[in-house]
């Protein structure tokens, strides 16, 4: 019989790296200027970000307190269109690291519609994200917002500097729709 | 004390947590944070499953409120069945975790979210994977963390979660019933379901179900998603569950209480200005004031006149197809296209976002249940195509003489081919809303733009 094999562009589209009908809606660097003064404002130092391994963070931010010190490796993008490559830079990073920094993709306020397609409906990046406790924030420039959608900062105190603390909540809405798919999993 | 007398419990053991606030979660070692929220923990890294599919479902997690302070021991965790050390690794049980409130001030009406608040240690415990809710509810616990926990300690978790997550909250007991067979197995804990837990439930249902939008003074208003969409809005009332299906009206009122400057806020109903599209000027002024005043107008039951605005978490959409004037939904479970040509993802992503679509509204998977469903546009008359599977989940709520009449992608996703169904069965909209015996669109304006007969 013969097999249906799906075309190059409904593959992209359909299935895993599939592309997103997006447009950036703010710069890397506008991003950065925004999540820069957020981290500031929390508190931290940024420090000059140097190669970890294979990769280079857009940026690195330290605080102490007492005994616990901080820090937190950075890297971001413009949309989810980049956002696998964004979670393999922090991979990446992690391989090289023995100590646990907190390892953080930022991205613009992008389509919800598109992320829960990403991290669960077309994809599935929302299980290698939790497994290997990366992060992922959404940074508004245009607001100067910026809020932790996915895991969340060893630092308890950005609950008082997110505009959203709540929003972390989301991974619970994402998990329960990923019931099916573990489902799947361990009983076919 | 919790006691059940339809069941006869067996022999327990008795736990005290601490009751003084600052002494809450001493000796709890698992870390709590959202951090965890999430967490998949597969079979092979399980220390201990709870509910779930191996056990069809028949497990519980229940939460209610003492009528009287008396009827609460504070800080009592009464445990029936085996200790966590005392399980072998890789185990499976049905259980039943029962947490019972008092306040002065705490209602039937804060069960919703007391449940979230109160469970957060399974929810964003260390170590925890906790899926669904109330019988469908799964747990796990990993192997990694195992020697951190025993249910003294996650008894204590529970009750100063829903202390410190909700003030209301002053006294509190549990009680944890693992289905061990020594205990009773799962028979015990479906007795405790069936003759105790669901008629409960299904109370707290009825009631929720025959709150009519007339019947409240107040709605309220959901921003949770403006992270996303900068300018949406949700309107809550008793006939309209938000588009995620992750609150109730009940629960949006008991988050307002206890959080009044939260996402989730009062919205004044003011005049009625239409009761049959839906429109109120307080709820106009108040999306107006939320929306960065992008939005001027609101009919809550219509998805082709000034609709609510979508964010991009809706489980099902309602959308206009012109060649048949007639309203088509579709749930994001169906992968196939639309009437339209869209599949749900392409037409989610040109729905969500915050702007106001004229002509296609999110839903929850409930909201079709809602008497008012549609109604500004016809209601179920104007109903004329929803994937099969979607129409089979919502039967109970679809008018019987309409039910068979709703075309499905049996009949096609072609719009001659619905047409000719259309005729064929007799649908309503062929009388009611075809001129002629022949659909007439209606020009739907662009996102956020005006009716030209309310300019």
């Amino acid at each position: 019989m013969k097999s249906e094999v799906p075309s190059p562009e409904k593959e992209q589209n359909e299935g895993w790296h599939r592309s997103y009908d997006e447009k950036p809606a703010f710069s890397r660097s506008d991003l950065l200027r925004t999540l820069e003064k957020f981290l500031q404002y929390a508190g931290y130092e940024l420090a000059r970000s140097v190669p970890i391994g294979f990769m280079r963070p857009d940026l690195t931010a330290r605080r102490s307190e007492g005994q616990k010190n901080f820090e937190m490796i950075f890297v971001v993008r413009e949309g989810v269109n980049q956002a696998v490559e964004g979670f393999r830079e922090l991979a990446a990073a992690k391989c090289f690291r023995k100590d646990v920094p907190d390892y953080v993709l930022a991205l613009p306020p992008v389509s919800e519609h598109h992320l829960i397609e990403f991290l669960i409906e077309k994809e599935d990046w929302f299980f290698p994200i939790k497994d290997h406790q990366l992060q992922l924030w959404l940074v508004n420039p245009e607001r100067d917002k910026v809020d932790c959608l996915l895991g969340w900062p060893r630092d308890d105190q950005f609950k008082h500097y997110f505009s959203n603390p709540k929003l972390a909540g989301f991974a619970t809405y994402i998990a329960n729709k990923a019931t099916d798919k573990i489902l799947a999993e361990e009983f076919g | 004390m919790i006691r059940i007398p339809a069941v006869p419990l067996p022999k327990s053991r008795v736990f005290q947590a601490p009751i003084e606030l600052d002494e809450l979660f001493d000796g709890v070692q698992i870390e709590i944070s959202p951090r965890w929220m999430g967490q998949k923990i597969r079979k092979d890294d399980m220390y201990m499953e709870l509910g779930g599919p191996k056990h069809g479902y028949q497990s519980f997690i229940h939460v209610d409120v003492a009528k009287e302070e008396g009827e609460v021991e504070d800080g009592r965790i009464e445990l029936i069945g085996p200790d966590i050390p005392e399980v072998e690794p890789g185990s499976s049980f049905p259980f039943g975790i029962w947490l019972r409130c008092w306040g002065p001030q705490l209602t039937d009406d804060h069960v919703d979210p007391l449940i979230r608040a109160g469970f957060m240690p399974f929810e964003q415990g260390e170590g925890w994977m906790l899926v669904n809710t109330r019988d469908t509810i799964w747990i796990r616990m990993n192997l990694e963390t195992a020697h951190k926990n025993n249910w003294q300690r996650m008894g204590q978790g529970l009750l100063g979660m829903a202390k410190i997550n909700f003030p209301l909250v002053e006294k509190g007991e549990v009680l944890i019933v693992i289905g061990a067979p020594e205990v009773g197995g799962r028979d015990l804990v479906q007795r405790i379901l069936d003759t105790t837990i669901r008629p409960e439930w299904e109370a707290y249902d009825a009631r929720l179900m025959g709150l009519e939008d007339e019947d409240v003074d107040v709605f309220y208003g959901c921003t949770l998603c403006q992270t996303f969409a900068p300018n949406h809005v949700c309107c809550i009332t008793p006939q309209r569950n938000p588009y995620c299906g992750i609150m109730s009206y009940l629960g949006a009122k008991a988050t307002v209480e206890i959080d009044p400057y939260g996402y989730s806020f009062v919205m004044p109903k003011g005049e009625c200005l239409d009761p049959f599209m839906g429109r109120y000027k307080g709820v106009d002024q108040t999306v107006y004031e939320r929306s960065s005043r992008s939005v001027t107008k609101v009919n809550l039951y219509s998805a082709l006149r000034y609709p609510q605005t979508n964010c991009g978490c809706f489980e099902a959409a309602a959308f206009y197809i012109p060649e048949l004037d007639g309203i088509g939904l579709v749930d994001r479970r169906y992968p196939g296209d639309t009437p339209i040509g869209l599949n749900f993802s392409k037409l989610a992503g040109f729905m969500s976002g915050g702007n106001q679509n004229h002509g296609t509204m999110g839903l929850s998977i409930r909201t079709p249940k809602s008497k008012k469903f549609l109604q500004g546009d016809g209601g179920w008359t104007r109903i004329v195509w929803m994937p099969k599977e979607y129409k089979v989940l919502l039967a109970e709520c679809i008018p019987e003489e309409i039910y068979d009449k709703i075309a499905t992608e049996e009949v096609g996703t072609d719009v001659k081919a619905i047409q000719e169904y259309l005729r064929k069965v007799n649908h309503p909209i062929v009388t009611k809303f075809w001129v002629n015996g022949e659909a007439v669109p209606i020009k739907i304006p662009k996102s956020n733009e005006e009716w030209p007969d309310e300019k």
